[in-house]
């Protein structure tokens, strides 16, 4: 098994430091375990204020709500450690949602899923190009492509969902396999196959090189314009696949679904403790920064907090983890 | 200049002359002493050089200094006064000017922008906006520049200036302001020889007038030049502080490495007549003159000039990094240019580029993927890295290369510079490539690392490799090339054998000079 990503340094805060606590000194260590002790302090807390949450219920229902988000961010993932980001993964996912139920309503599912990751392909592998060859900044570029997707997606619904969706897609959405919604296996396929890509394949080196020294990359060989066409091209199917399941869910193609989604991946890649300047990042801290952002939505849901709140809460919470990743960086 | 300052400084009854005092300094990181009980002393009107390896300590006592680190025990005194700065302002403000060994402008502004920015002169507008007072910006800067020897337009923005001259705005910057002690962390390592001489004379103008200077470098040459004293640092504790005429170069050499170093250029010769590589009208895009030499096996073969000469651009051009207009390049036999730095390399082509930190490794990846990143193919099963290929490469090359790093998976950049610059190396060394083209590769890079390089670099051709190096430092291209070619202009004005070698006649030809 190879790991790419560097171990820290021997850090053994021996003799010479000043006393800490064995908490900090274990952070200070393990700097990553940050991520799943905030999960798992939110957590806490929301179990002891409210009856409902650690019901098997609940916590399906928190991993199926944070299914199409997880999805995105894994593609997400992959594009912000090859060094740039994609703000069009939001409007890529209305788009292949709606052209996948549109060819699904016409009759043929396999040719709805194929139109939809094939749409989100198309956008991903445009986008790089645009950053790389044309070497349009990825803000310029995806934000671009974010208004033009958008557009794309109403006017091919004209503004109207794609409802009648077939029944056998539609379970998608709804059933599980021993309790588990589909939805949440989708995500652990799309998951598990991410994370060995970039653990243990080559291209995952590559990725890596790239967004950590990009003209170190290309001396060493590494052909840098192809491999982030290749992150942002899987960060474009990624998208069109989250946008398939979320019509699953909704049972039709929606012109105006995934709005924020490009804002909300982003930060659950930083909630993971990602830098936006490439280089570092792991899928599964990414999942952990997703279900955080995904369990405080729900824990304000139970204790009824209006969504107008959330959503300050939620902003805030991703600032603060950010300064906090900052600080704990330069410390 | 430093009078007035001088008034409110100096302890009666202290020891008059001295400027700085540093007592039994230490300071640590994660349990490894940095420094162990350092003590350093600056007199007025005195260069102190520090010379040691990289990872000696050197930059961490000037850290300490200038209150970006924090000593653990240990004392400051300043004119007599003790003094803890705990930011690189107050340590300005105490007239402390550091000139850093990277470099700190923006380069979007202008030459006067940039030194006054610290300190931006203002005019009321109407009697009461304050508004930046840009005649006397540039009158200021001009001034200084002259009293600096420097020839520039301090309206040209610093993206439009070479290294050299980005360095002399990092030095006029520092030194616009009232500085009783000057702090130069390698500041010769970017500069041209006529340069490094308009600045020792600025030094010594500085020195006339009571300012004291501390000078790091690890050129022993410049060091004699220059300093009255010197403070060699070998593993955070001071190994000798003499004056400079009481220690002769070997010896300041010895305690540096802390063992003999009998002979700086160890070459072995393994010329062979066999032409490894041969260059026929090859046109840079940049230079449009046609340029044809051949390299042998087994032979390294210098190329040298001054900066922006085009040598290490010939490099850049060969390796596929800079574009070539015209000419072929035959490399064992086969024809034809090679068009992306990918294409270099299946020909058995690799290049160490000067700036190892920005071009040569992906910094925040561990040794481990810098070894193996131009080597994918070879690590790769079934689309997958092979944890027993990995190994298999990367353990002999790192025992091979002598890379000090705790393990494989250490981040490159928690590594000294000469062990990033092996890094470097060994990962060509497992492409197998038969042509080497290094740019400056023992830059910045202290004397014990240097002399592995070269006998790294002896090994290379010892097996059949021909290696192209670029190196500015004249004593090493002759130290260590078969034959030289000198470069101005992208041209070559002159090519010399071995036997022909001489420092005057190359520097001639390099400066145009030749008659």
């Amino acid at each position: 098994m190879v790991q790419f990503n560097a171990a820290p340094a021997a850090a053994t805060l021996a003799g010479g430091e000043r006393r800490r606590s064995r908490w900090s000194l274990l952070l200070a260590r393990y700097p990553w375990l940050i991520t799943p002790l905030a999960l798992l302090v939110m957590s806490a807390v929301a179990a002891l204020l409210s009856d409902h949450f650690l019901t098997v219920r609940n916590v399906t229902n928190i991993l199926n709500q944070a299914a199409v988000l997880a999805i995105v961010s894994v593609g997400m993932t992959v594009v912000i450690i090859s060094g740039g980001f994609d703000l069009s993964v939001g409007s890529v996912v209305s788009l292949a949602g709606c052209v996948g139920a549109a060819v699904m309503v016409r009759g043929s599912i396999a040719g709805g899923v194929l139109a939809g990751l094939g749409i989100g392909l198309l956008v991903g592998v445009m986008n790089g190009v645009v950053v790389s060859l044309l070497n349009v900044s990825p803000f310029i570029a995806t934000l671009g492509a974010m208004v033009l997707v958008r557009g794309a997606a109403l006017l091919f619904t004209g503004g109207v969902p794609i409802v009648n969706l077939p029944e056998t897609f539609t379970v998608v959405g709804t059933e599980g396999v021993f309790g588990i919604p589909i939805p949440v296996l989708i995500t652990a396929l799309i998951f598990a196959v991410f994370w060995v890509l970039l653990q243990f394949t080559p291209l995952g080196l590559k990725i890596y090189a790239v967004g950590g020294n990009r003209e170190a990359s290309r001396l060493s060989g590494v052909a840098v314009n192809r491999v982030t066409i290749a992150a942002y091209g899987i960060c474009g199917a990624l998208a069109g696949a989250a946008g398939l399941v979320l019509t699953a869910r909704l049972r039709s193609g929606q012109p105006t679904a995934g709005e924020f989604y490009e804002l909300t991946s982003i930060a659950a890649v930083v909630l993971g403790g990602a830098s936006l300047t490439g280089g570092e990042g792991k899928v599964q801290r990414t999942v952990l920064g997703v279900l955080i952002i995904q369990v405080l939505s729900n824990s304000l849901n139970l204790l009824n907090v209006h969504s107008y709140w959330q959503r300050v809460l939620v902003g805030g919470i991703i600032i603060v983890a950010a300064a906090v990743d900052r600080f704990r960086r330069t410390a | 200049m430093t009078q007035g300052r001088d008034a409110a400084g100096g302890a009666p009854g202290g020891q008059a002359g001295t400027l700085l005092a540093m007592r039994g300094i230490s300071k640590s990181f994660y349990g490894v002493r940095a420094l162990r009980g350092v003590d350093f002393d600056l007199a007025t009107g005195e260069v102190h050089a520090i010379v040691g390896e990289n990872g000696a300590g050197k930059s961490t006592l000037i850290k300490v200094l200038c209150g970006v680190l924090t000593a653990e025990h240990g004392s400051i005194e300043l004119q007599g006064r003790r003094v803890q700065f705990t930011s690189p302002g107050d340590a300005y403000a105490a007239g402390l000017a550091v000139i850093h060994q990277e470099r700190h402008l923006v380069p979007q502004l202008s030459v006067a922008e940039n030194v006054c920015l610290r300190r931006l002169p203002a005019r009321r507008l109407l009697g009461c906006l304050p508004v930046l007072n840009r005649r006397r910006m540039l009158a200021g800067t001009e001034q200084l520049l002259e009293t600096l020897g420097v020839r520039l337009d301090p309206r040209a923005p610093v993206s439009a200036l070479s290294p050299a001259e980005q360095q002399l705005v990092e030095i006029a910057k520092a030194l616009n302001q009232e500085a009783r002690i000057l702090v130069m962390d390698e500041p010769t390592a970017s500069l041209e020889a006529h340069e490094v001489e308009a600045l020792f004379a600025l030094i010594r103008r500085m020195k006339g007038q009571g300012t004291g200077t501390i000078f790091i470098s690890h050129k022993i040459d410049e060091v004699y030049a220059i300093a009255d004293r010197v403070t060699v640092l070998r593993d955070g504790e001071v190994a000798a502080a003499r004056a400079c005429r009481d220690l002769a170069p070997q010896e300041m050499i010895r305690l540096i490495v802390g063992r003999d170093v009998r002979d700086l250029y160890v070459k072995e010769e393994h010329a062979g007549a066999e032409v490894a590589l041969a260059a026929q009208g090859y046109t840079l895009q940049r230079f449009r003159t046609p340029l044809s030499f051949e390299a042998r096996r087994g032979e390294v073969l210098g190329l040298t000039g001054l900066l922006g000469s085009g040598c290490a651009e010939v490099l850049r051009g060969l390796f596929g990094a800079a574009p070539v207009v015209a000419g072929e390049l035959v490399v064992g036999g086969r024809r034809g240019r090679a068009r992306s730095p990918a294409a270099a390399i299946a020909r058995g082509i690799a290049f160490v580029p000067e700036n190892r930190q920005v071009e040569g490794l992906v910094m925040n990846l561990s040794v481990e993927a810098n070894l193996i990143l131009p080597n994918l193919r070879r690590v790769s099963r079934w689309g997958f890295l092979s944890r027993r290929a990995v190994r298999r490469l990367v353990t002999p090359l790192m025992q091979r290369f002598d890379i000090r790093a705790p393990r494989s998976r250490t981040a490159v950049k928690h590594l000294s510079g000469g062990n990033q610059q092996k890094v470097v190396l060994a990962k060509w060394f497992a492409a197998q490539a038969s042509i080497l083209a290094l740019d400056e590769p023992t830059h910045g890079i202290d004397v014990g690392a240097k002399a592995e390089i070269h006998r790294i670099m002896n090994q290379f051709t010892g097996a059949g490799g021909s290696i192209l190096l670029s190196s500015s430092e004249l004593p090493e291209a002759l130290g260590m090339s078969d034959r030289m070619l000198v470069f101005r202009g992208g041209r070559i004005t002159a090519r010399f054998e071995r036997h022909e070698f001489s420092q005057e006649r190359i520097v001639a030809h390099a400066a145009g000079m030749a008659s």
